[in-house]
């Protein structure tokens, strides 16, 4: 789990390059920062996941994850703000 | 996981305010959460509050809240598990802010869907109930002296204020723990310096308070220091952040100055 939330931080610092000492700096002291880039990091697989599965359901799916993303990302800039 | 019948153990507030907790939360406008995301929270409350704490898996709130067939997979598809985080930073920030006075707290524990209901530290008129400082203790204060040196800078006219606000709950607690209090004053308060000076010099038994509120980027740091002035050990300290509100959140800086209350006198009386 703790790679998963690695991994979130790594693509939210990868996706606001300004914000990276501050994401790193929260990132080691907000639990609540730590569960949000999980979940952001999770949303980000799920949406690749469903992007490419054949499922009929898939498209609806992915558009659900791409909404879920940025609403997330919503969060954590609030979070962090 | 807890399940609902934990979960609601005697000493938790009884349904009726969990459900007057909840109504608070969702009346909040400016809760961070989708309609969506109120009824998952509404769902998991009322399961729990009904005794069906038990049924509230990943499953069941894909289908009854998120309207996934039973096809559903939560490995595959993770919404639940996501919009829980989502609900328990929204949970977070709300208690933080306009949630501060709530009596009840609703929480979702990390790795479970089944909320948790506690008592707020306060009750419904913001005063803080606090065991009693023990006897013990108030005899050892009697005997102490107690200097509150406000380190907070005094350019930034909120920070200062609300240094001034900890510091005035610290003084009221501590002296009615028996301390004898000293402030540091501003230099032109030379008669107060004076007595303080003359601790310094026979630092029998007195002890150092220092305090300070720190700006921070969205936050305030209220940390406090209790050394001994005899020897400069550090016997307890503390901090904690607050988001920065319009106002100053005086049952907040009340509630930190009774637990560093209570903690001085712990310590000061384990001597």
């Amino acid at each position: 789990m703790e790679q998963v939330q690695k991994r979130g931080l790594a693509r939210l610092m990868l996706r606001w390059p300004a914000q990276r000492a501050e994401l790193r700096r929260r990132f080691a002291q907000d639990p609540r920062l730590v569960e949000l880039c999980e979940a952001y990091e999770t949303a980000c697989e799920a949406a690749a996941y469903w992007t490419k599965s054949p499922a009929p359901v898939g498209p609806e799916r992915a558009e659900e994850y791409r909404a879920l993303i940025t609403a997330t990302e919503q969060d954590i800039l609030i979070r962090i703000s | 996981m807890d399940d609902g019948i934990s979960a609601l153990r005697h000493k938790n507030p009884p349904a009726k305010d969990i459900l007057t907790a909840l109504e608070a939360v969702l009346a909040c406008d400016t809760l961070r959460l989708s309609e969506r995301n109120r009824r998952f929270l509404s769902f998991v409350v009322a399961q729990t509050v009904s005794g069906n704490g038990e049924r509230i898996k990943a499953y069941s709130i894909g289908v009854d809240v998120f309207g996934r067939d039973d096809t559903f997979d939560p490995t595959l598809d993770p919404i639940v598990r996501i919009e829980a985080t989502r609900i328990r930073s929204a949970l977070t920030a709300y208690y933080e802010q306009k949630g501060a006075g709530d009596r009840v707290r609703i929480a979702i524990p990390p790795g479970s869907y089944v909320p948790t209901f506690s008592w707020a530290r306060r009750d419904a008129g913001a005063r803080i109930k606090r065991l009693p400082i023990s006897e013990r203790q108030v005899v050892r204060a009697e005997a102490a002296t107690m200097i509150i040196n406000d380190r907070t800078s005094r350019a930034d006219p909120d920070v200062a204020s609300r240094g001034e606000l900890f510091a005035d709950a610290l003084v009221g607690l501590l002296r009615k723990a028996r301390f004898k209090v000293h402030v540091v004053p501003s230099a032109e308060h030379r008669a107060a310096l004076d007595a303080i000076h003359e601790v310094f010099s026979h630092p029998k038994d007195a002890y150092s308070l220092d305090i300070a509120v720190r700006p921070m980027v969205a936050h305030r740091r209220y940390s406090w220091r209790l050394s001994d002035l005899r020897n400069g050990e550090i016997l307890a300290s503390d901090s904690r952040d607050y988001v920065v509100a319009p106002a100053p959140c005086f049952d907040l800086i009340d509630a930190l100055a009774g637990d560093a209350a209570d903690a001085i006198a712990s310590a000061v009386s384990d001597r």
